[in-house]
């Protein structure tokens, strides 16, 4: 078990981290998502020891591990740009974290690696586990090869082969798809998950990519300007999302936000088919509704307006609906369905129960629930 | 209106244009000069006679034969098997240092950086003067201070065996700073992910890092300093000019300094030549060696 305590990490004037709490269960997969430059990388580089926190403590196993290096933590790191030794062959760059493991300086050396009965040994041994670990992987016909003489899946699989041969403890990714192409990175998303289960060890995700969090993790931490705005399950974050900033990052298609008056309880238009329920209601709120809940109805809309624009994707249709004061809400719609033309009146539903209220000022998520007037 | 000339054409005139004057240069500049460098090699030519004979391959067997011509070509090849290594040797160590430096204390860093280049910008006749004084075998800084610490001082530039490795030293203290600065530059070309996996992977300790990233990551640079270490060292030329000349008894004599003598002050320009032509072969070599392995190993591919 991973774990991180109040971490906080500053580079000269500039803080990046601000007190980071966050547990890695053991055989979880914890994906850290947020957008660039939100801290998540560094707080991966934490975790590998490759970088020191200013303040706070990084625990394995209920163990403070400041003092120890990377390779002491037994923690295997995947990097974007995957860092393969450019002068190594595949073999050779999938056998070094052994050879630093198990050779000694003397076993390591030029000739004396030819020479020492002792060296010839564990060579052989490395060459056996380098090879089951690319048939794993499906790159032993790779093994003599260059690093520059392999295309961008290739080198992922081996910079994945590198950290799977020594069998660590907790396998941390550092954006490992983000330089692939679309087709590559779905199919890989497929097989690291694969690889998780078939291992049972921690991996630790950094994605800026909310779909490939959502899909591989069982748990996700929001990384926005250096803090965990919310760690949880992919459909808690989902349905539940604590602030707008979180609510705006997850899921595929950009929720609705809108900004609405609520004096005395009822709302402006075009809310005023609902009355905010569940507690004490502010004057202004935040409404925000996933498009994915809207939905096209000929009789009884909740919400009446004019189509301003349609978005044909194939499976769906997102289109967007223009009302009177000016606002507009995306809904989508299925993509077999026929729409009004641009310019015609529309009608749209909504579950009310799946609408989240923020306070507009914070940004929080509050305590309160929208209810269809009768 | 039709142009006066056909597309093809008008393109063949602007390619002459183009790379006319350049090739023109080269010929007039250096071609021609070796052609006739080549030919006044094979000849007994001397500056002022009005008459020459061939002598075929005469002057390079003297080169190659003679005593003082042997004496000239195993002393530059001394002086640059001496100053390769060290000057390589301790321009990889210094950069080394100062980029290690640079991250904790930069001003620092870059002011050393600047002494280290000093050399390189200075004109080496000067530094040559100071040097003379520096080695001076009754006042010199050298000899004083090996005496203060109670070690017998030596003929720094008159003593026979002593002499050529005294310039080499020079050498070294001239080329270490550029060969810094080369280093540096392939330092700071390393990625630093690469590091980051070697630290992961468990090279994370001084030695084990500079086998495992730095040094294969330095591979372009270092043959490439090198060849540029090696091209110098061959003409070292101004030291052993200002501070020898060629003396002790030819004890410090060098290629090109042989092709001063020779042709500038005896005026035998057919010899001369030869040994200009020698040299010139030996850079060629390097230059042709030097694209050769830059384009096919070093590159990882």
């Amino acid at each position: 078990m991973l774990e991180l305590r109040d971490v906080t990490r500053r580079f000269g004037e500039t803080t990046v981290l601000h007190g980071i709490s966050l547990t890695v269960v053991d055989g979880s997969f914890t994906s850290l998502l947020g957008p660039s430059g939100c801290g998540k990388s560094t707080t991966l580089r934490i975790m590998a020891g490759l970088d020191r926190p200013t303040a706070g403590q990084v625990l394995i196993d209920n163990r403070d591990v400041a003092e120890l290096t990377a390779a002491q933590r037994n923690v295997a790191m995947v990097f974007q740009s995957y860092a393969l030794y450019p002068h190594l062959t595949v073999a050779q760059n999938i056998a070094l974290p052994l050879v630093m493991r198990h050779m000694n300086r003397f076993e390591r050396a030029p000739l004396f690696d030819r020479i020492l009965p002792s060296a010839r040994v564990k060579q052989a041994g490395h060459r056996a586990q380098v090879g089951a670990v690319a048939e794993m992987l499906g790159i032993t016909e790779l093994l003599d090869r260059k690093p520059a003489q392999l295309s961008g899946g290739q080198k992922q699989r081996v910079a994945v082969g590198r950290a799977l041969v020594r069998d660590p403890s907790l396998f941390l990714l550092d954006e490992p798809l983000s330089n692939l192409d679309a087709k590559l990175r779905v199919q890989m998303r497929g097989e690291l998950t694969a690889l998780h289960r078939r291992t049972g060890r921690s991996f630790v995700y950094v994605t800026h990519d909310q779909a490939e969090a959502m899909s591989m993790s069982d748990r996700i931490a929001v990384f926005i300007d250096g803090r965990i705005a919310q760690a949880g399950s992919p459909r808690t974050l989902f349905e539940r999302p604590v602030s707008r900033t979180v609510a705006a990052f997850i899921g595929s298609h950009p929720i609705n936000l809108l900004d609405v008056g609520a004096a005395r309880g009822e709302l402006e238009d075009p809310f005023g088919g609902f009355w905010p329920v569940g507690g004490e209601v502010p004057a202004r709120l935040t409404i925000g509704i996933r498009p994915e809940h809207l939905s096209v109805v000929e009789t009884r809309p909740a919400f009446a307006g004019h189509v301003a624009a349609i978005e044909y994707l194939g499976a769906e249709m997102l289109v967007t609906v223009r009302f009177p004061g000016g606002a507009e809400l995306r809904a989508l719609a299925p993509g077999e369905g026929s729409l009004p033309a641009i310019g015609q009146p529309i009608g749209l539903d909504l579950d009310p129960a799946r609408a989240h209220l923020f306070d507009p000022l914070s940004g929080e998520r509050l305590d309160l629930g929208l209810e269809r007037k009768p | 209106m039709r142009p006066l000339l056909t597309r093809a054409w008008r393109e063949t005139v602007t390619d002459m244009w183009l790379a006319g004057p350049a090739t023109l240069a080269m010929l007039v500049l250096i071609f021609i000069p070796v052609g006739i460098v080549a030919i006044l090699s094979v000849t007994d030519y001397q500056f002022g006679a009005r008459s020459f004979r061939w002598v075929g391959v005469d002057n390079y067997v003297t080169l190659f034969t003679d005593p003082i011509g042997r004496r000239a070509l195993v002393n530059t090849l001394i002086y640059v098997a001496v100053v390769i290594p060290f000057s390589m040797g301790l321009a990889l160590a210094v950069a080394l240092g100062l980029h290690r430096l640079a991250a904790w204390w930069p001003w620092l860093s870059s002011l050393l950086r600047a002494a280290y280049f000093l050399p390189v910008a200075a004109t080496l006749v000067a530094m040559a003067i100071a040097w003379q004084m520096l080695l001076h075998p009754n006042i010199g800084l050298v000899n004083s201070t090996l005496a203060a610490i109670g070690l017998p001082g030596r003929d720094w530039l008159s003593d026979r065996g002593l002499v050529l490795y005294t310039l080499a030293a020079i050498g070294i203290w001239q080329t270490v700073g550029y060969n810094m600065v080369l280093f540096l530059a392939g330092l700071s070309a390393i990625p630093q992910h690469l590091y980051d996996a070697a630290a992961v992977d468990g090279a994370d300790r001084g030695w084990d890092r500079f086998w495992t990233v730095t040094w294969p990551m330095l591979g372009p640079t270092t043959l490439f300093v090198a060849v540029i270490t090696a091209t110098n060292a061959f003409q070292v030329f101004e030291t052993v000019a200002t501070l020898t000349r060629g003396g002790p008894a030819f004890a410090s004599d060098t290629l090109v300094y042989a092709l001063y003598r020779e042709g500038f002050v005896y005026f035998k320009a057919g010899y001369a030549s030869a040994i200009t032509m020698v040299f010139f072969v030996v850079v060629v070599v390097l230059t042709l060696l030097q694209f050769r392995v830059l384009e096919r190993r070093v590159h990882y591919r």
